[in-house]
């Protein structure tokens, strides 16, 4: 879209200091800050009641804040009505008017800022070309698919130029193919608009592809700010490890500086972790099951070493994930290429190895339930470790 | 017994509630063409002569204009406050609201001679029996549970989200509630103003109290008539309600069952 062009690299820079919003009793925002530089993509990760998408209201203008401020290139915009905001959202459920066409949709922001009629025709048709769906302008919104309406719902918050863009989960309700299409899609648009745009959703997988910067809440709190790899890669605590990918969590003891102790079979085994310091501490070693080799033979290049039982292998098509019953039934999974993983026989003895590179050691959070249990895969959502089952 | 045995049964049964239902009312028809002064049923001789006193006699047609006007206005005011009450109920957050909205239907359920009873003291003191003001007062507080009801019913299947994105979009709150929320009503609100004209026109216990010599609805000068004289002018007076009262309905049953770009937030 022509304006477009001229307007890219105009996002805003966006901060939150402090905010704090209150339900009754519940604290929904407890006291978060967080920076945006201008054209960021930021996602705000977490499960449901974290607190992103009140958050996210806040922004909008659809949240009382209690305490602290929200600058928008360092202004306050708290006592701005939302329609004065000039914050474009997208909203789940597209929040489309069923009773105006496509175009009419897009239309409705100019003709509230009564824009010469010549003039909105322009940026919606302009609009409407940006989301590829130019041949759809008279359309009513029920005569359009689902990924449609998004699209139409991404035009009408785009068209009058806002230099800030909110989504809140605007993808849940599509299926996986479409989603991945709009994923690509959105990034597009955003890197072709340069506009800052915060995007609200639980699916780490989206959070981890389109983001430049990712927010993971938990209880109300940001957990850990950082790009994608920094939150996989080193994850400040164990909600933000258990949150972002699958991952093997051992409970361990710190022995040392860089060194934890696993309590195996009635013995005590060493392992290297990154992150263990002073001794005597309580939490879990943490390794990514892409990162976990199961061997028949031990592999003398990966130093750290346990033993167990082949248990379950579950196909995924392009890799294969294997669990080991550790002798104190507790599973470690393994994520293998699948030529690798199918020569494994269920019940065997097996090694399961990894190098401490990429091992790390986190602190239990005082009641941490996760305490005297061991790894998890995919268990996001739940963050919960399962026993292993006996057979 | 067979399917094909059932649902003859069925259909049997249920033409015989229908005729019950609406057999009595369609007694007047025939009376009002009766050729003689009398309510025999089914009448002897035939004529239409009661149909041009209605339209001669200067208190039947005042009584008709009277009533149309009541009816007009109330569909207007009754429908502008119910909205607006409608809307308040369902999406503003103050405490008591389950009792204002319990409060706002009372009149659906309080014995309607009593608030005939009430108003009519109120009006006496106030001078105003037998005015179109007191019949406009009356009768749309007697149409607005209906407005209330129907307007609330349509407004909790609206995505309030919709206006929310409108707000974002540059709408103050009244431009979002005229140009998204009111347009997408529009189906509530015809089968809102359709039910308070019909509540105003039906009326008669009310209309009884606050009436005046000079100034009758419809059913109060039917009602009067019948009390008084043998008159099948009154026959006819109900015929016209009565195809009134199916034209109405047959308005409101093809606005409910119309689909597409009209219909409200089923659309969505």
């Amino acid at each position: 879209m022509q304006p477009a062009a001229e307007t890219s690299a105009l996002g805003a820079r966006v901060e939150i200091k402090n905010l704090t919003k209150r339900f009754g009793s519940v604290v929904a925002v407890d006291d978060t800050s967080l920076s945006i530089e201008p054209g960021q993509f930021v996602t705000f990760l977490g499960p449901s009641g974290s607190g992103k998408t009140t958050t996210l209201n806040a922004i909008s203008g659809f949240a009382d804040v209690d305490e602290g401020e929200i600058l928008l290139d360092g202004a306050s915009i708290l006592s701005l009505p939302p329609h004065k905001r000039n914050i474009g959202v997208v909203f789940q459920h597209y929040a489309l008017f069923p009773h105006m066409t496509a175009a009419d949709n897009v239309a409705f922001p100019l003709r509230r800022r009564r824009l010469p009629k010549a003039q909105v025709r322009e940026k919606v048709r302009g609009a409407l070309e940006l989301v590829h769906l130019a041949d759809y302008g008279e359309r009513l919104p029920r005569e359009l698919s689902g990924g449609q309406q998004q699209r139409v719902a991404l035009a009408r918050a785009l068209v009058f130029e806002p230099r800030l863009l909110l989504m809140d989960e605007p993808l849940a309700a599509l299926d996986r193919r479409l989603r991945d299409a709009m994923q690509i899609e959105i990034k597009r648009i955003q890197e072709q608009l340069g506009i800052t745009v915060i995007y609200v959703t639980h699916d780490q997988d989206e959070a981890m592809t389109m983001s430049d910067v990712v927010a993971i809440f938990n209880e109300g709190r940001i957990a850990q700010v950082g790009s994608s790899d920094d939150l996989y890669e080193r994850p400040a605590d164990l909600f933000v490890a258990r949150f972002m990918g699958e991952s093997n969590r051992l409970p361990v003891t710190t022995s040392g500086d860089g060194e934890v102790a696993f309590a195996s079979n009635g013995a005590s085994l060493r392992l290297r972790a990154r992150g263990a310091a002073e001794a005597g501490r309580g939490g879990m070693l943490v390794v990514r099951p892409e990162n976990v080799r199961v061997n028949r033979e031990r592999d003398p290049d990966l130093d750290s070493s346990l033993t167990g039982r082949i248990g379950r292998v579950r196909y995924f098509g392009a890799y294969c994930v294997t669990e080991v019953l550790l002798d104190d039934d507790l599973i470690v999974r393994s994520r293998q290429p699948v030529e690798v993983a199918l020569e494994a026989v269920e019940g065997e003895r097996a090694h399961v190895q990894w190098d401490s590179r990429h091992a790390l050691f986190l602190r239990s959070a005082d009641g941490d339930q996760l305490s005297g249990s061991a790894s998890s895969f995919l268990d996001a959502s739940d963050g919960g470790a399962e026993p292993a089952a006996h057979a | 017994m067979s399917a094909g045995k059932g649902r003859i049964a069925l259909n049997a049964f249920c033409g015989l509630v229908m005729v019950l239902l609406i057999a009595p009312a369609l007694v007047a028809v025939p009376m009002s063409f009766n050729g003689r002064a009398t309510f025999e049923f089914p009448p002897r001789s035939w004529s239409t002569r009661w149909y041009e006193n209605l339209l001669s006699d200067v208190t039947w047609r005042d009584a008709i204009v009277h009533s149309l006007t009541v009816a007009a206005i109330v569909t207007v005011v009754a429908t502008a406050i119910g909205t607006a009450a409608a809307y308040g109920l369902a999406r503003g957050r103050f405490p008591g609201r389950a009792a204002v909205m319990a409060l706002a239907t009372a009149p659906m359920i309080i014995p309607i001679v009593l608030v005939a009873i009430a108003l009519y003291a109120i009006f006496l003191e106030a001078r105003m029996v037998g005015t179109l003001q007191a019949f406009v007062i009356a009768h749309s507080l007697i149409a607005l549970p209906f407005v209330i009801v129907t307007v609330t019913a349509g407004l909790r299947s609206l995505d309030d989200g919709l206006e929310r994105a409108a707000r974002t979009l540059g709408a103050g709150p009244a431009v979002a509630f005229f140009t998204v929320t009111l347009p997408l009503l529009k189906r509530s609100l015809a089968i809102a103003a359709a039910l308070a004209f019909a509540a105003s026109l039906d009326d008669v216990v009310v209309a009884m109290f606050i009436s005046s010599p000079t100034f009758q609805t419809l059913p109060v000068k039917i009602y009067s008539s019948l009390t008084d004289t043998v008159d099948p002018t009154v026959a006819v007076a109900s015929t016209l309600t009565l195809s009134l009262a199916a034209l109405g309905m047959a308005v409101a049953f093809l606005v409910m069952t119309k689909k597409g770009a009209a219909g409200d937030a089923a659309s969505r």
